[in-house]
């Protein structure tokens, strides 16, 4: 039998493959030279102190990292926290390692990380960069170490699925969120950027499809290369997004993976601590990082039976306020096109990179990958509702 | 036959939940994290192994019947003809005696020829495949819905039935 997916497109499978982000495309070429060529071992507290110790020595720093533990959580990335002692007025620094496994749910780059981190700093709340082990050359593997910060992803009290699905917030916690959650989105894409601040990043031509068209690209490549399964659903919905290219007039600052427990709040203050995981940040379409938000798996239902965006509030409300913080019109035709490009990346990820890491033990979390590939059913009933124009 | 898979899948099911889980250092997140998962894992898969080959099987003979209902009457330029060409001279070899091996030889041939007909194939034959492919969807995410009810991720789980009502008759 022949699986090649190179049959799949024939002639043109070259072309469509190059016209991404170069930094994204180096990324996956990178991924794709490596499979296949051994297991990945989850780092012990050990292993990590001494590639940290060598790493900040590198960077100039003196103190040695102590009390490196494992976090808990880090669907994507291996995660550790470690303090420095402080100066003599005491007070010890706390810090985040985030390490790349081998493969995972998804292929992203710490220095990519590391420059947007620093490019939204002081425009909305997030960890401040204090180290980076771009290409692993201390850790073995890419790393990034960013300061501590406080609060939580979901109430103390709440439950919670993998990777941050399930969360609920209730009432309080929405009320007071909700337009922090949304002045912060729109704060991200006002951020100024240039080829000076954002080194490793592509911007899409203004007036072009180049936004839409590199991103379809994109995840159809990291379909093709983690190929595990046919999908009749996924061949039609790549067609059906290339046929309908949207035309992006101003492309921006995008985070990539707005959502529920990818930002952390005060329990007291309600204030917004953080917003985290940049790593699918790029430039594009406005309404790419809105039709994220509107995914379902990222919300829950209010007692009408609405969807509600991040368990707080309906996507009315959500793009109401969007549009009456930054003037934009959402176009609803865009909107849908990029609500069906939301549904096929996550399938994406979830149906081929996710379960051939965990096929192939090149994760950390090789059992939450194999369980979470389980999540595409409820994506895919979405995405067909999408592609038959019903309401979801 | 005896110990059968059923047998063994529970005995370390026991095994995990009863002498690993209980072992596992509190602090050790990532160790707890993964055990809860593997539980669950070998719990869902405990009450699909009774019904894993006629599920595999449902699921094969129906995109059998997707993909002969669009390689007959192919309509386009030379990669659709070639494409619907190459998915009918498939569906008349002998299948694979796996059923899951057979769903993919015969939906990747499925997948070229709705890619060929994205390039080139006449417009009321594409719109056929489109609305074929999408029924056949719908059909294949129901079952997949219903197999991994258990998981938790389903956000309509009162929409679904027992595995076994999958295997009844309409």
């Amino acid at each position: 039998m022949d699986n090649s997916p190179i049959l799949i497109r024939g002639a043109d499978e070259d072309r469509w493959r190059e016209e991404l982000e170069p930094r994204l495309k180096y990324l996956l070429d990178a991924k794709l030279a490596r499979q296949g060529k051994g297991r990945y071992t989850p780092r012990t507290s050990e292993q990590m102190s001494a590639g940290l110790a060598a790493l900040l020595l590198a960077k100039g720093e003196t103190r040695a990292p102590r009390n490196v533990r494992r976090m808990g959580g880090g669907a994507s990335k291996e995660q550790f926290v470690f303090e420095l002692d402080g100066d003599a007025t005491g007070g010890a620094e706390k810090f985040v390692l985030r390490m790349d496994p081998l493969e995972g749910i998804i292929e992203t780059c710490r220095k990519r990380e590391s420059q947007v981190l620093r490019a939204v700093h002081g425009v909305v709340p997030v960890p401040h960069v204090a180290f980076v082990d771009g290409d692993g050359a201390y850790m073995g593997q890419p790393a990034m170490v960013t300061r501590f910060v406080g609060g939580v992803t979901k109430p103390s009290a709440g439950g919670t699925g993998p990777s941050g699905v399930g969360i609920i917030l209730g009432d309080r916690i929405s009320e007071a969120l909700a337009p922090q959650y949304v002045e912060n989105l729109a704060a991200v894409h006002r951020v100024a950027f240039s080829p000076e601040t954002l080194p490793d990043y592509a911007a899409p031509r203004p007036g072009t499809t180049d936004a839409a068209l590199w991103q379809i690209n994109y995840w159809s490549r990291v379909r093709t290369d983690d190929f595990i399964d046919a999908s009749p659903l996924l061949a039609l919905t790549e067609t059906w997004l290339r046929a309908r290219l949207p035309v992006c007039e101003n492309p921006v600052l995008l985070h990539g993976d707005y959502r529920l427990g990818n930002f952390m709040f005060d329990e007291s203050t309600l204030k917004m601590t953080a917003i985290l995981d940049w790593e699918l940040s790029h430039i594009g379409d406005v309404h790419e990082d809105l039709a994220y938000s509107l995914e379902p798996l990222f919300g829950n239902r209010d007692a009408q039976g609405r969807p509600l965006v991040a368990t707080m509030m309906t996507g009315d409300e959500f793009l109401r306020r969007y549009e009456q913080i930054t003037g934009f019109c959402v176009n609803r035709e865009t909107l849908h096109w990029y609500r069906v490009l939301t549904s096929y990346k996550l399938i994406v990820m979830n149906v081929t990179s996710s379960p051939r890491a965990a096929r192939d033990g090149t994760n950390h979390q090789n059992a939450l990958l194999g369980y979470l590939a389980a999540c595409a059913v409820g994506m895919s009933e979405t995405l067909c509702r999408l592609l038959a124009g019903e309401e979801v | 036959m005896t110990p059968n898979a059923e047998i063994r899948l529970i005995s370390a099911i026991h095994g995990l939940r009863d002498v690993i889980i209980p072992a596992v250092d509190p602090g050790q997140s990532l160790a707890v994290e993964q055990s809860g998962l593997i539980l669950a894992q070998l719990n869902m898969l405990l009450k699909h192994l009774p019904w894993l080959g006629r599920y595999q099987t449902l699921c094969k003979d129906d995109m059998r019947s997707a993909a002969q209902s669009i390689a007959q009457g192919a309509w386009g330029g030379p990669l659709t003809e070639r494409a619907a060409s190459k998915l009918a001279s498939l569906l008349e070899e002998a299948a694979c005696e796996d059923p899951q091996a057979e769903y993919n030889r015969i939906g990747f041939a499925v997948e070229a020829l709705q890619h060929a007909v994205a390039k080139d194939g006449q417009a009321e034959y594409r719109t056929r495949v489109d609305a074929e492919m999408l029924a056949f969807s719908r059909r294949q995410v129901l079952r997949e819905r219903t197999w991994f009810r258990d998981s938790g991720f389903d956000p309509h789980p009162e929409e679904l039935a027992e595995i076994a009502a999958l295997f009844e008759r309409p």
